[in-house]
């Protein structure tokens, strides 16, 4: 039985789609105005396209060696950190999915703490101070290359495929090495696509202990180096409640919205392909294991 | 009664397995039987070991009077004196006071957004539109509140397209960011703005599990939208949001550090100051006191973690699920 459309389907519909409009113009705005001139910004900021798009934002930051730099520093991080972030934490979730075996609590216990519970950013800094990592990007590729959550997932995901596998290889003589790398990794593919995404994501937006451990700005990620930007730009909120003239003399904007665009366009650009994994993740972590 | 009798006779000899398991003899056995999965398991207790609870061995500065040249180990113990300093401090009291208030807020105003979107969104019956929206929605909670502060400074800005249509509508352009009396409610709806999209999702499909006999029921019954609403989707829902609910109220003490670190200014600074911000102002000030931001850090994260395994316990209770494994 087909159901009838009624009124209250078009009213659902349409306040749905606003919402999208919402979550969406924001960003759209954002890029417009990086392509804006002052004079154009000035004269109608609520803008659905742009009159005389100009690349002069960013020439700006490009002409700067900052964006580069951060966009190095970022790239290194990830090629370093997500490959080793995955293979350990998917061996760890490999190990803690089979039959209890001595410790193997104990030390799933130990890990799930660590995600409600933690020392704090000052001994976390003398910790990282002590191994002699300040300024040092491997500071940021140290910290959270084993993510617990991300453990937990795999572990939930290991759950649901029938031991008989790993029996019939035990049998045939493989060790548990050879059983994780040859039969269960190939089978985890779609998870280890989704914690390899929420991974990649991750360090894509890490800033926080970019900012406590890296001092000198040529170490910055991308995302410090936006912060930089944006925090003068939020700094200067406050000085225009006396001063309103000032915001006139200095256009600033289209120069951080450009640097918000090219901070968010790989995500912008991967993500809706990609979505679908995300998801995954999510519902398998609701499941639990 | 009878499978009662025989379950616990089992239970009995699981026990004797076990104890007979954990012997010394069994025990290295078992190493050695298993040497390959702790080999598996060494990288990520080696990671535990040398960040996470090396950290902790930091956490008796807060016990201590801290002195950098002689180290963490050395320093001399003080007791709980970092503590009364803290508890007789007005700051920090009107600081933790701000944090559950601020949480609070967040739990009466943007978790119930999440439910009624994926209410909402159940109703919708196209399936591409329903597609594209759910990556609209879901897209934000990707972007770091760096890039999404960024945003929404140019949105709500000065000269930004909200104030334009204040203007156009002859209303005064307005210093959002810069209000007092608007940031907090600022900080609500952009956290609706960003998160609720991808919040919606685990109800979304607690809502697909849902039999749909049941509607089919309702329907023969002649139930209206509202009805099966309130008597099928949302009582078939009701562990997913007693959950999620627990665990909010389990983090109380979080409040958002992302959030308000990227969106703080001078002037509404200490409106929207949370303990993390607060620890992070002590720590990197001028003058640090190493120490006495240490047992802050210890409070928030120490009580932070009681309330989490007594929320999980309590949801154990009421569900049959904990939040925890």
């Amino acid at each position: 039985m087909k159901k009838r459309i009624t009124l209250g389907d078009y009213v659902n519909g349409i306040l749905l789609v606003l919402w999208g409009l919402l979550i969406l113009y924001p960003f759209y705005n954002s890029v417009l105005v990086s392509f804006m001139t002052q004079e154009e910004f000035m004269r109608k900021p609520f803008a659905l396209f742009v009159e005389n798009p100009t690349l002069i934002a960013y020439k700006e930051i490009f002409s700067d060696s900052k964006f580069l730099y951060g966009y190095k520093n970022t790239l290194i991080i990830l090629l370093i950190k997500l490959p080793i972030s995955v293979l350990i934490t998917s061996a760890a979730g490999y190990a803690l999915s089979r039959k209890k075996f001595f410790l193997s609590k104990t030390i799933n216990n130990l890990a799930v703490v660590t995600m409600y519970f933690s020392g704090g950013i000052v001994p976390l800094f003398l910790t990282i101070k002590s191994y002699g990592l300040m300024d040092n990007l491997f500071s940021v590729i140290l910290i959270g290359l084993f993510s617990v959550y991300n453990m937990i997932l795999v572990k939930s995901f290991f759950y649901t495929i029938p031991d008989s596998l790993e029996e019939s290889a035990k049998v045939d003589g493989a060790n548990d090495i050879r059983i994780f790398i040859q039969i269960y990794l190939p089978l985890a593919k779609p998870i280890i696509a989704t914690v390899a995404l929420f991974e990649a994501v991750n360090i894509w937006n890490e800033w926080y202990n970019a900012m406590l451990f890296l001092s000198k700005s040529k170490n910055w990620p991308l995302q410090l180096v936006l912060r930089e930007i944006i925090s003068n730009a939020t700094a200067k909120v406050s000085d225009t409640v006396e001063i309103d003239e000032e915001i006139k003399e200095t256009f600033a904007l289209n120069v951080q919205m450009a640097s918000v665009v090219v901070t968010m366009l790989p995500i912008m650009l991967v993500y809706p392909f990609v979505q679908k994994y995300f998801m995954k993740g999510l519902t398998i972590g609701a499941v639990k294991g | 009664m009878e499978r009662c009798k025989t379950s616990i006779k089992e239970r009995g000899i699981v026990k004797k397995r076990i104890s007979e398991e954990y012997g010394f003899r069994n025990c290295i056995r078992m190493l050695v039987k298993n040497r390959y999965l702790y080999c598996l398991l060494l990288p990520a207790v080696i990671y535990l070991i040398a960040l996470d609870y090396r950290s902790m061995y930091g956490i008796q500065l807060a016990f201590k009077d801290f002195n950098a040249r002689l180290g963490i180990t050395s320093s001399p113990w003080i007791g709980f004196t970092h503590f009364k300093k803290m508890f007789s401090d007005s700051y920090f009291l009107y600081v933790l006071w701000n944090t559950i208030k601020i949480s609070f807020g967040r739990i009466i105003f943007t978790f119930p957004f999440a439910i009624v979107i994926a209410l909402a969104f159940n109703e919708l019956r196209q399936r591409h539109l329903k597609k594209v929206l759910q990556t609209i929605y879901t897209f934000p909670h990707f972007l770091s509140w760096v890039i999404v502060s960024g945003v929404i400074v140019n949105f709500l800005g000065y000269m930004g397209p909200v104030n334009a249509v204040l203007d156009f509508f002859g209303v005064e352009r307005h210093v959002f960011l810069g209000d007092k009396k608007m940031i907090v409610p600022i900080l609500y709806i952009t956290d609706i703005w960003k998160e609720a999209g991808w919040n919606s999702i685990i109800y979304m499909a607690a809502i697909a599990g849902i039999d749909d006999s049941l509607y089919e029921a309702a329907d023969l019954d002649g139930a209206s939208r509202w009805k099966k609403i309130w008597h099928i989707t949302l009582p078939s829902i009701r562990g997913t949001i007693l959950v999620m609910l627990t665990l909010k109220v389990g983090t109380v003490l979080n409040g958002g550090f992302d959030q308000i670190f990227n969106m703080s200014n001078m002037v509404v600074q200490k409106t929207i100051e949370i303990l993390d911000t607060y620890i992070y102002r002590i720590t990197f000030q001028q003058s640090p006191d190493f120490a006495y931001s240490t047992a802050v850090g210890l409070f928030k994260s120490g009580v932070g973690f009681l309330m989490v395994m007594c929320v999980n316990k309590l949801s154990k209770k009421l569900e049959g699920t904990g939040i925890l494994e």
